[in-house]
């Protein structure tokens, strides 16, 4: 059977009644979830599980593939407009949406994330098709040195986002690197800077740590502050920006909504990378190829694009490696790994040969589930916007709440609350003495998998198993890392 | 303008990490690789921004206010009131009791709203807890 067929057939299983229903409710609960502290797709997906062993494998695919991309854009929601951020990759756009919901332009924000979120996923899944029958060799391409290098380009971005003091930006990075590093050595599993604490053993985990330092410490901001709103002293009918303005973006930006919707794609495809190492890369790119990058982090829409683009073109990258290999690349992959051994599918050459049809059902359901998502998130944006101007006093408490009760929902811990709390106030006095908070969340995030990568790398260095010099890849990725590293200190010479 | 908080806040992380790199060295030689190149470079990184603020600050004349102001103590005893109040009367309890204190003392809101708004933020975080599952501390008055 060829592609096309396939892919015509998998467009016939999903628009099939009642076939259609599973994507469009798998969708609207996603959405639903993600809004709410300390829930997303996964949370559902995770409970869907036992309920949908007596389904048959379609609609439970169907159901399945609407979790996995229902739930990424009502994160962003929220980072914009409370700076919440319901996923951890949705902290990279919380940079520039909620300055934007605190200039009053909360609609274009909103509207710009779920028209790059539509778009994105469509490019992530249009390169997903193409490259459906030459996906195995690309992915058997990547290992340790490959990770580490991409951690590592991950890390360099923090040079761009600490411009206005490079030095603070690239200790504060440091300083997320060695707070990954609380808890058992991955070499030799020697418990590091857990002062004694059983809880610090597994280490800190991002949920806490990303609530504490944007939400938490924006909300002592707002109750310190003389702000009577997050949209300031703006009314209702004084907001700027609307939803045409935030679609106008991606087209104005055309080609860094191309190359952020690239970075998400390729990265999503390698496993164990994820959606946060995507969003921050294209924010990244999107503050180093920009003429004027002092805009960003001050409420400019391309940091809210670049990172949104790359968020959810990784959906369709990660579907590679889960139907080729049977390797997840993501939490949302690792249920649809799950679900596929329920109902007895074996992923790689049989999955993509005799039952390619139900791929392209996959494929189209997450689709669907994509725009239907951004559609809706249109539809509420300007409601949705509003809250940007209630009172201050009313909004922080239910700010903090949320943020408290989202902390703790991740794993039931009331240590993880007292760690968000404690970045809470970090974050604060960061803010307070002029230190970037981002390149530490950066840092905090990419910690993890560059010592791993790092202590792999060097043991099959010293064991001759590699050879740094004769991988392409790892090339690229150094070329693309000095790129990063010396572009701005060349714009500076430029600009002096 | 720099303040001498904002040295003393690049000293402490400077204590911070210098107490990092003592904990390090208990560490055996395998453990402790990757984060003493980390450490040093944070490190060394740091304590060149000390003295750069050290020389702004001497080079200034008058000197801005740091100390945290009164509505910023207050704003910092809010959370450690959510944090110890969650903690303490368990996820639920503790977020509703939290969000009607802070609507009756700090936003002034009427008792009756600020009991309705604590009580249904209890109901739906109780919510979130039995009919989805998520996990949440249980409730100590509720059981």
């Amino acid at each position: 059977m060829s592609f096309l067929e396939a892919g015509v057939q998998g467009w016939a299983i999903v628009l099939t009644w009642p076939n259609l229903a599973y994507p469009v409710v798998g969708t609207l609960l996603a959405m639903l979830a993600a809004f709410l502290p300390g829930l997303s797709g996964v949370t559902v997906m995770a409970m869907a599980l036992p309920l949908t062993l007596a389904w048959e494998p379609i609609p439970a695919l169907l159901f399945f593939a609407a979790l996995v991309g229902g739930g990424t854009f009502m994160g962003s929601v929220t980072a914009i407009l409370f700076n919440v951020p319901g996923s951890s990759p949705s902290a990279a756009t919380l940079i520039d949406g909620y300055p934007m919901a605190r200039n009053g332009e909360a609609r274009t924000a909103i509207a710009c994330s779920a028209a790059a979120s539509a778009l994105g996923s469509t490019f992530g899944i249009v390169i997903l098709v193409l490259l459906l029958p030459w996906v195995r060799s690309l992915l058997l391409s990547f290992g340790p040195p490959e990770f580490l290098m991409l951690t590592i380009w991950g890390l360099a971005t923090v040079a761009m986002l600490g411009r206005g003091n490079w030095l603070k930006g690239m200790a504060a990075a440091g300083i997320g690197l060695l707070l990954a590093m609380i808890g058992r050595d991955p070499q030799t599993s020697e418990d590091r800077y857990t002062l004694g604490l059983d809880y610090l053993q597994e280490g800190l985990t991002v949920i806490p740590v990303l609530l504490g330092l944007f939400a938490i410490t924006e909300t002592i901001e707002l109750m310190a502050s003389q702000r009577t709103s997050i949209a300031g002293e703006l009314g209702p009918g004084a907001m700027r920006g609307s939803i045409r303005e935030g679609i106008a973006a991606v087209w104005r930006n055309l080609g860094l909504f191309l190359r952020s919707s690239a970075i998400g794609t390729i990265i999503g495809a390698i496993p164990g990378v994820g959606g946060t190492v995507a969003s921050f890369v294209a924010y990244g790119h999107a503050v180093q190829s920009s003429p004027d990058p002092e805009r960003f982090g001050k409420g400019d829409v391309r940091g809210v694009l670049a990172p949104e683009a790359a968020h959810d073109a990784k959906d369709g990258g990660s579907l590679l490696p889960v139907l080729a290999f049977g390797i997840p690349g993501s939490e949302g992959t690792v249920m649809l790994l799950v679900l596929f051994e329920q109902h007895g599918i074996v992923p790689g050459r049989e999955l993509m040969s005799a039952h390619l049809p139900l791929v392209f059902a996959l494929i189209w359901a997450l689709f669907l589930s994509n725009w239907l998502t951004s559609l809706v998130g249109l539809a509420v944006s300007g409601p949705l916007a509003r809250i940007t101007v209630l009172r201050t006093q009313i909004l922080a408490p239910v700010i903090l709440c949320l943020a408290a009760v989202g902390a703790i929902a991740t794993r039931g811990l009331l240590g993880d609350l007292l760690v968000a709390a404690a970045f809470g106030v970090l974050g604060y006095l960061m803010r307070r003495h002029a230190w970037p908070r981002v390149p530490l969340a950066i840092g905090f995030v990419l910690g993890r998998p560059f010592e791993t990568n790092l202590l792999l790398t060097l043991r099959l260095q010293e064991l001759g198993r590699i050879d740094l010099l004769a991988r392409p890849i790892v090339l690229t990725l150094a070329l693309l890392i000095l790129g990063t590293l010396l572009l701005p200190a060349w714009r500076m010479r430029k600009a002096a | 303008m720099i303040g001498a908080g904002d040295l003393g806040f690049t000293l402490l992380l400077a204590a911070g990490v210098g107490w990092l790199l003592a904990q390090t060295l208990q560490l055996g030689p395998a453990a402790r690789f990757v984060s003493l190149a980390v450490i040093a470079v944070t490190l060394a990184l740091i304590l060149v921004e000390a003295a750069r603020q050290l020389r702004a600050l001497s080079r200034q004349r008058e000197e801005e206010a740091q100390w945290p102001a009164p509505r910023e103590l207050r704003a910092l005893a809010w959370v450690a009131a959510i944090v110890l109040l969650i903690a303490g009367l368990g996820g639920p309890v503790g977020t509703g009791v939290t969000l009607a204190a802070y609507l009756r003392l700090e936003a002034r809101a009427s008792w009756l709203a600020a009991a309705l708004s604590g009580t249904a933020l209890c109901v739906l975080v109780e919510l979130l807890h039995r009919g989805l599952g998520v996990p949440m501390p249980a409730a100590r008055f509720l059981g």
